[in-house]
């Protein structure tokens, strides 16, 4: 399997994330945090430049972000697609007591089919749960993508069982492992903690919220359950940063022998995104921006107590650097990698350079898609993050001054 | 090395980085970045943004900057440090950078645990622990696990790099400046690095004479940093070593292979070949040593003869040098 070892397109996106609700991401009990609260809300500390003193900072980490997106999209594919050819555990179970395979001992079987049946006391109505080719259980260790897979057993199922197999029979992950990555395989995506805006960064308030526990039979309170929790309030603004590399890279479809036909894998594609409710094409970016959709719809909440009205909220993105050709996709990048040497406004004006250049063509590098687009803190995000944000202010303020000059 | 070219490179890093070790169901921190880290990072993100050969790099002919500082490495004409927490004091960055090692208790990098839970993907809630069998602490690190960051102001570190000639020294620029896009360390996805700056070092040559005057002949030396030799080495007895304690580290499970049919590469595999395990010595308290002779140019790329020298290992100082100054603070 050949992976994405050269880079043939790239984006950075800064988003902004409102809160629409209460969210509460927890920091867990062992962490010392200045806070009185039972169940405190996670901070970040930051410092001021050349001192030891900082101030504690509210933020959403990058692995709530990411994971909350990785679920999404992998909820909305299994709403969407089929199971592979409409499978259930239940099916599985019976291919894999039929199976025949070289290489796989009766060990392997009896330890594989063991972690199968694992699942069975933790998982109401496991045997239903249906089986995709195009998305993975990622916590479910049998269906977990994984290269290499662990075992032969492991294997065989992977790639004969649920079909996730390239032309050369190998194992070829899920269109979800494929952007967030899987065990043994770094993902497309990478993305950095949220936090508010310079101006509220140390205002923003947090809401206590004390709650208590009900006796079912007497209808009063129980003794010993009260307890309070921190929550960012609604209407909070934060700020994160996402880079994909290979963004517009089709995503890669397994293997299935008819596509030796004449444009058989394009009709797939093509199923493939009116499946998805994918708009341009297939690619890592299209299934990425989906799932940031699904969230700001309010269709998943982020953090915890999503059951009781919390966590929803709302993602714009703000400005982009996307390059989607090879070719000005090395051109930016060179750009980039000479920053240390590049002294005061130079490597923003190379940047606009470039930009500048690729516009004429059609292919603008900077996008700005807001005009409201903060002015990032120095401690926080890093230089490319920040010099998004500064090139895409200066865009706004040159369109809004031949605006008014016009 | 005849003649050394150092330049100091200094990184900030944003988001929840850390490199470290998995113990039990956390990621423990490191008290540094080691070389290896850095290395890999800038190399991967270059061989990712940077690389045009269309042959595996294991095999590859073209004389490509990556490749001429594999080729330093292996001729020790290019030597990397292990990154350390940026000092809160003033001072010659050298000398800083070489007490760090013994004053690691007032200075480790201060740390915090970020706990992280999976959420079940068939019943939405969170992952319940599921062991069969021999199910290993490892595995379940899937589920429920955390990992311990570096916190700030631990979030800047800095380190050196020795080279021989200009030619080299360059080539391990362009290859080091694709660190700013690189992922660094275990959670790469959710680490940013910003080399904050490069300079050449015009003080080393006043260092490594300071460092002459505090060695007589037969006495001590530490390892600034920690030793690591492999296998072969040990086996040697190259180091009368004493005060040390060692964590054997068995390389092919700590190192994933690189697909065979990948560009991507294992700096140990290009260095050291077929080797089977690496020993590494604890950093705190630091080994000790007594050796016949020593050249003060090792505190920069380590002892010679020794594999793993260039990646940051086996930097050895007078103990004299450093009971000077660690008093005198």
């Amino acid at each position: 399997m050949v992976w994405y070892e050269k880079l043939g397109s790239f984006a950075a996106i800064l988003y902004e994330l409102r809160t629409l609700s209460h969210v509460r991401i927890g920091s867990g009990e062992n962490i010392k945090l200045p806070t009185p609260i039972d169940n405190p809300q996670t901070r970040i500390l930051r410092l001021e430049p050349g001192k030891a003193e900082g101030k504690w900072v509210v933020y959403i980490p990058a692995s709530s972000l990411h994971g909350v997106l990785r679920s999404t999209l992998e909820d909305y594919m299994r709403t969407q697609l089929s199971p592979y050819d409409n499978k259930t555990v239940k099916d599985l179970k019976k291919d894999l007591e039929n199976a025949n395979v070289k290489n796989v001992n009766v060990e392997g079987w009896k330890s594989f089919l063991e972690r199968v049946g694992s699942y069975s006391e933790s998982i109401p109505g496991f045997d239903e749960l249906p089986l995709y080719r195009e998305v993975c259980y990622t916590t479910l260790e049998f269906d977990a993508c994984q290269v290499p897979p662990a075992s032969a057993a492991k294997k065989y199922y992977l790639t004969s069982i649920v079909g996730r197999m390239d032309s050369n029979e190998a194992h070829l992950p899920c269109f979800v492992c494929q952007l967030f990555g899987a065990t043994g395989l770094r993902g497309r995506v990478r993305i950095l903690n949220a936090y508010p805006s310079k101006e509220t960064m140390e205002t923003l308030p947090l809401d206590v919220i004390t709650r208590v526990g009900i006796n079912r039979v007497t209808g009063a309170a129980e003794e010993g359950r009260l307890f309070d929790l921190e929550a960012i309030p609604p209407g909070a603004a934060f700020y994160f940063f996402v880079v994909i590399n290979n963004a517009f890279e089709r995503v890669k479809l397994h293997y299935d022998p008819q596509d030796s036909q004449r444009c058989k894998e394009e009709e797939r594609y093509k199923q493939y995104k009116e499946g998805l409710g994918v708009d341009e094409d297939l690619n890592y970016i299209a299934l990425f921006e989906k799932s940031v959709e699904l969230v700001s719809k309010g269709l998943v909440p982020i953090g915890a107590h999503g059951t009781v009205g919390f966590g929803n909220v709302e993602i714009t993105e703000l400005a982009r650097f996307e390059t989607r050709d090879e070719k000005t996709t090395r051109e930016f990048i060179k750009v980039l990698t000479k920053r240390v040497s590049f002294t005061g406004n130079e490597l923003r004006d190379e940047l606009l350079k470039i930009n500048e250049k690729y516009s004429q063509e059609g292919k603008d590098i900077l996008k700005v898609k807001s005009d409201k687009i903060p002015d990032l803190d120095d401690s926080l995000y890093p230089w490319l993050a920040r010099k998004l944000a500064e090139l895409a202010r200066s865009k706004l303020s040159k369109s809004q001054q031949s605006g008014a000059s016009g | 090395m005849k003649q050394l070219l150092v330049e100091k490179y200094s990184i900030r890093l944003y988001g929840n980085c850390s490199v470290g070790v998995k113990e039990g169901v956390v990621r423990t921190a490191l008290d540094f970045v080691p070389a290896t880290t850095i290395l890999g990072a800038a190399a991967s993100a270059y061989l990712l943004y940077a690389c045009d050969g269309s042959a595996l790099c294991y095999n590859c002919n073209a004389r490509c900057p990556l490749r001429q500082i594999w080729d330093a490495l292996k001729q020790r004409e290019l030597a990397i440090s292990h990154f350390v927490p940026v000092s809160q004091q003033e001072g010659d960055p050298l000398k800083e950078y070489f007490l760090y090692w013994f004053q690691l208790r007032k200075r480790a990098p201060r740390k915090s645990v970020h706990a992280h839970v999976a959420l079940n993907r068939a019943v939405k809630g969170a992952q319940q622990m599921v062991k069969v069998g021999s199910k290993s602490e490892a595995e379940l690190r899937g589920l429920f696990y955390g990992d311990e960051v570096w916190a700030p102001p631990s979030n800047e570190f800095y380190g050196f790099l020795a080279a021989s000639s200009r030619d080299t020294l360059v080539a391990a620029q362009e290859v080091m400046s694709f660190l700013d896009l690189a992922q660094l360390g275990g959670r790469g996805k959710y680490c940013f690095v910003e080399v904050t700056g490069r300079e050449p070092l015009t003080s080393v040559n006043a260092f490594l004479g300071e460092l002459s005057k505090s060695w007589d002949k037969g006495s001590q030396l530490v390892a600034a940093g920690g030793l690591a030799f492999t296998q072969s080495e040990a086996e040697q007895n190259l180091l009368r070593a004493y005060s040390l304690r060692i964590r054997a580290v068995d390389i092919e499970r700590m190192v994933p292979r690189a697909y065979t049919d990948s560009r991507y590469v294992s700096l140990y595999e290009l260095l050291l070949g077929n080797v089977e395990r690496i020993y590494v010595s604890t950093t705190d308290p630091p080994p000790v040593l007594r050796i016949d002779e020593y050249l003060p140019e090792w505190s920069l790329t380590g002892m010679p003869d020794l594999k793993l020298s260039p990646l940051g290992w086996n930097r050895v100082v007078p103990v004299n040098w450093v009971k000077g100054h660690v008093q005198a603070k």
